[in-house]
């Protein structure tokens, strides 16, 4: 036997720097994973968003509930709130109730071409809102496929768009559920007597809620602060909260009404919120329960005829009908094929805009890029400081806090982080205005709550153990975060970087507020486009809008290659 | 620092450890030889997992000390004992090959060293040339092996196995204890092993010690603690049942000098058949591999088996006790 019988020295000699100064330069390295993050949402979210709502309760510099009492006092707020709530829970009402028949075919039953459906299905959710309400327009407007049935700047419309936008969110969290349920439980119901549909509504239902609920209230929030589609969709008739203090701010000048604005949007979705993280810490508890055992089976034309037939017409009639006319009309003039419309994105569509359409995309790709680090580096941290288990109690709350601090910007709209810039970082002692990196650094915090939900699943899969095997094999705590945390990082990394970047190149509530008349983005440019008169400026939002939905397909196809398989809902 | 009066090897004080108001691991003291193995033996939460965690010093302790050729390691983090552990399921790390985890712990090692190690080690475990596979790949008892050469790399002082077969069926884990035992001979590796089966334990050891409730209650050689229990506790935990007073072992026929108050533990062979002793009832018989378990009402109506070659006729049975088969306790004040 050549294996030594002498226990080895160990293997590591202290020095000079000492153990002392490891554990020390540890803990500051912790420390300031918790307080970059910090620091920053505190300058770049909760700093302008307070001053915000205090600007709603004070005029010329006395205190006063004067702004708050006159606008909800006017009528026209009440009329625009019932919009918002009416148009949020008939959105989220009907991506449920069409979204649970998709999640079963999508996720519960096998049969070819189920990967494809998949992703047709994940598109519309990373598509950016610009574009969603530019498609509909197109199938529903003017020469559109469907302008017969006169359903344009109607409420129908705006439900469908927002179907069309959040049918993923519904599939993919009620799916992901329910591929993982323990077909077992079912069996035992029907080894009991019970027939299919009492089964489904006795076991498989009531197993489902967590994931439905969490569905439901996270669509009502996207609903409730969808601000793209109604700008393009609503018209002069259907305003919400969110369009609203655009106007209010932009074209009225009128700043504590859009503070009191804010504030009330605020109020709407922090309550959706507190839903949202109640009912998901209920699907964590409930997730706990799957069994190893998959519930997927073959498709079957008797069982599975309804699921299928109205996915297929959800698929055809929702999602498909506007990809399809947006990418048809985009080449076609009324003289029959074209590609004018794309050569335009090369000129300023007849001076219609400052730039040409090119130098938005590039501006829109460069402060993506910008938007995309600053989010990483952030989530990463909050991540890594996030999915650690302390021993005490304490610890673990405080942990737990800060998780859900930064979901926050996940509830505040986009609309009101743009306008709480505006109002904060344009004079010292942070003076930003000028510079563009406003844009970028508003994108990420609302990108960051994506990218945290990203990365932390995965880093929360990894067993304890693995950590302490590490450790009883001789690796320092640092080497130990580096060889066992690492690679699993780097998995939801990918992701959480499509994520950021799908969201960026997308983002519009925000970024309408902070971008420079000379320096747009691409959805700031369709968005003018759209808003212009002509067939010129229809033609050319419309193959901008192909554009951004390339590039944001593009993106997120690559990070789904390399999604893990613990990773986010979303 | 030194602490002047442990000796070499492994020595624990007083050693406690606390889950919020649970105490796991009651005050516990034990002194290990180097070169020994030690197999921990207690039924679930009796507080042996606890008890080893502490030691590799995963889990903070309430109280006590852990020292090492009377070193104080107390306060030593995880990393810098150089206490290997080897878990119930492996913790093979999936993201590296079976080399990859072999190799983790000896990465100050050359690369051509490193590779020598490994391959060393995993002829030790009858796993030669598997350095490339995948985890994936490799079955339960195959990612065992992995696992205790990974743990064997960095020439542990003190390698601490937390029921590392508990997970295999039992054919493999006969087999597989043995090529533990033999592992841990050849390196010279200090160990304690941990684990609920009985059998396994008295297969790996040099010596066992019994855990309930937190506390080691009968520590010694197998033989040993196999022959004086000392406590019902022990007793019933290691197979003997049932456990009869001095009377009833007299009335089966036991030679005299049991103290009145003794108990009497019955081992899997302690009755037999004789023609002195009491008449018993049979009550039923069970067909086992190699034996038929007959089961008898006792004159004090506890039911003990006994084991045949063949299937009984008759309704009764006259019964002796072995005292060979059998274990006396201490009367009252039970030390369980």
């Amino acid at each position: 036997m050549t294996t030594t019988t002498q226990p080895a020295a160990p293997t590591h000699d202290p020095g000079t720097w000492g153990r002392t100064g490891h554990a020390l330069a540890w803990r500051a390295g912790w420390t300031l994973a918790v307080v970059i993050p910090l620091v920053f949402l505190a300058i770049f979210f909760a700093w302008p968003v307070a001053a915000l709502v205090a600007r709603g309760f004070s005029s010329d510099g006395t205190s006063t509930l004067g702004a708050v009492a006159e606008v909800l006092g006017s009528a026209r707020t009440w009329r625009i709130l019932r919009t918002t709530l009416t148009l949020a829970i008939l959105g989220s009402a009907a991506s449920v109730v069409l979204g649970i028949p998709g999640a079963y075919l999508l996720y519960a039953v096998r049969f070819p071409g189920r990967g494809l459906l998949r992703a047709l299905v994940t598109v519309p959710f990373v598509l950016p809102t610009v574009v969603v309400g530019v498609a509909w327009v197109a199938v529903l407007g003017p020469s559109g496929p469907l302008a017969g049935l006169g359903l344009q700047e109607s409420l129908p419309a705006i439900v469908l768009a927002l179907v069309f936008f959040n049918y993923a969110v519904v599939v993919r969290t009620v799916g992901g559920l329910w591929s993982r349920l323990d077909p077992r439980a079912v069996e035992a119901a029907r080894s009991l007597g019970a027939s299919p549909a009492r089964a489904f509504r006795t076991v498989t239902l009531p197993a489902l809620m967590p994931a439905i609920a969490s569905a439901a209230a996270l669509v009502f929030l996207f609903c409730a602060s969808a601000f793209g589609i109604i700008m393009v969709m609503g018209g002069v008739r259907y305003s919400t909260i969110e369009t609203e203090i655009w106007y209010q701010t932009t074209q009225l000048l009128d700043l504590p009404a859009a503070a009191a604005l804010s504030i009330t949007q605020l109020v709407v979705v922090t309550l959706a919120l507190l839903a949202t993280s109640w009912t998901s810490a209920r699907q964590e508890r409930a997730l706990r329960l799957r069994g190893d055992a998959s519930s997927e089976r073959r498709w079957v034309w008797r069982r599975d005829a309804f699921a299928t037939l109205v996915t297929a017409a959800v698929a055809l009639g929702v999602l498909a009908l506007p990809m399809v006319t947006l990418v048809v009309r985009s080449l076609r003039s009324r003289d029959g094929w074209t590609l004018e419309h794309y050569r335009a994105l090369g000129t300023t569509v007849g001076r219609s805009l400052p730039v040409p359409v090119w130098v938005a995309i590039r501006n829109s790709i460069v402060v993506a890029l910008q938007a995309t680090l600053i989010a990483l580096v952030l989530g990463v941290l909050v991540s890594l400081v996030v999915s650690r288990r302390p021993r005490k109690a304490a610890a673990r709350r405080g942990l737990r806090l800060l998780d859900s601090v930064f979901m926050l910007p996940l509830g505040v709209s986009a609309v009101t982080v743009g306008f709480g810039f505006l109002i904060t970082l344009n004079r010292p002692p942070l003076d930003l205005r000028q510079s563009m990196i406003l844009i970028p650094i508003a994108q990420a915090i609302v990108a960051l709550p994506l990218v945290v939900r990203s990365i932390l699943p995965v880093l929360r899969a990894i067993d304890p153990r693995q950590r302490e095997a590490a450790a009883t094999l001789g690796a320092a705590p640092g080497r130990v975060l580096r060889t066992i945390d690492g690679p699993f990082l780097l998995r939801g990394v990918g992701l959480a970087a499509g994520f950021a970047m799908a969201t960026s190149l997308g983002e519009f509530g925000a970024t309408s507020f902070l971008a420079r008349l000379d320096r747009p983005t691409l959805p700031v440019v369709i968005f003018r486009l759209i808003g212009r008169p002509g067939e010129a400026n229809f033609g050319a939002a419309l193959a901008a809008s192909v554009l951004l939905a390339v590039l944001t397909a593009t993106v997120m196809v690559i990070a789904e290659r390399v999604r893990p398989d613990t990773a986010s809902e979303l | 620092m030194s602490l002047g009066n442990l000796g070499s090897g492994l020595a624990m004080r007083d050693l406690v450890v606390r889950f919020g108001n649970t105490t796991a691991v009651d005050h516990v003291d034990l002194d290990l030889a180097p070169g020994e193995i030690l197999a921990l033996l207690g039924p679930s939460g009796s507080g042996k997992s606890s008890l080893l965690r502490g030691i590799a010093g995963l889990e903070p302790l309430a109280g006590g000390l852990v020292a090492w050729d009377d070193v104080d390691l107390t306060t030593e983090p995880v990393h810098r004992r150089g206490f290997g552990v080897m878990f119930q399921d492996g913790q093979l790390f999936p993201h590296r090959d079976v080399g990859g985890n072999v190799a983790y712990g000896i990465e100050h090692l050359s690369r051509a060293e490193r590779a020598h190690r490994v391959g060393e080690l995993l002829d030790l475990v009858g796993l030669t040339a598997y350095e490339r596979r995948a985890i994936t790949t490799l079955s339960g008892g195959q990612a065992q092996r992995v696992a205790l050469a990974r743990s064997l790399a960095p020439h542990p002082r003190l390698l601490l196995l937390d029921e590392p077969l508990s997970a295999l069926d039992r054919a493999l884990r006969e087999r597989l204890v043995g090529v533990l035992r033999d592992t841990l001979k050849a390196t010279g590796t200090t160990a304690i092993y941990v684990t609920h089966d009985q059998d396994e334990a008295f297969a790996a050891a040099d010596r066992v010690a019994v855990m309930d409730a937190g506390r080691v209650l009968r520590i010694g050689t197998p033989r040993e603690v196999w022959r004086d229990p000392r406590s019902e506790t022990v007793a019933a935990f290691l197979g003997y049942a049932p456990i009869i007073s001095a009377q009833t072992a007299l009335a089966l026929g036991w030679p005299d000098g049991l103290g009145y108050a003794a108990r009497v533990a019955l081992g899997p062979d302690a009755l037999r058949v004789a023609d002195t002793g009491a008449t018993v009832a049979v009550v039923e018989q069970l067909d086992r591999r190699g034996h038929t378990a007959v089961l008898v009402d006792l004159p004090d109506g506890h039911r003990a088996t006994l084991r045949s070659p063949v299937h009984v006729e008759a309704r009764h049975l006259a019964v002796a006790l072995d005292p060979a088969h059998c274990a006396v306790l201490p009367g009252e004040a039970d030390a369980g």
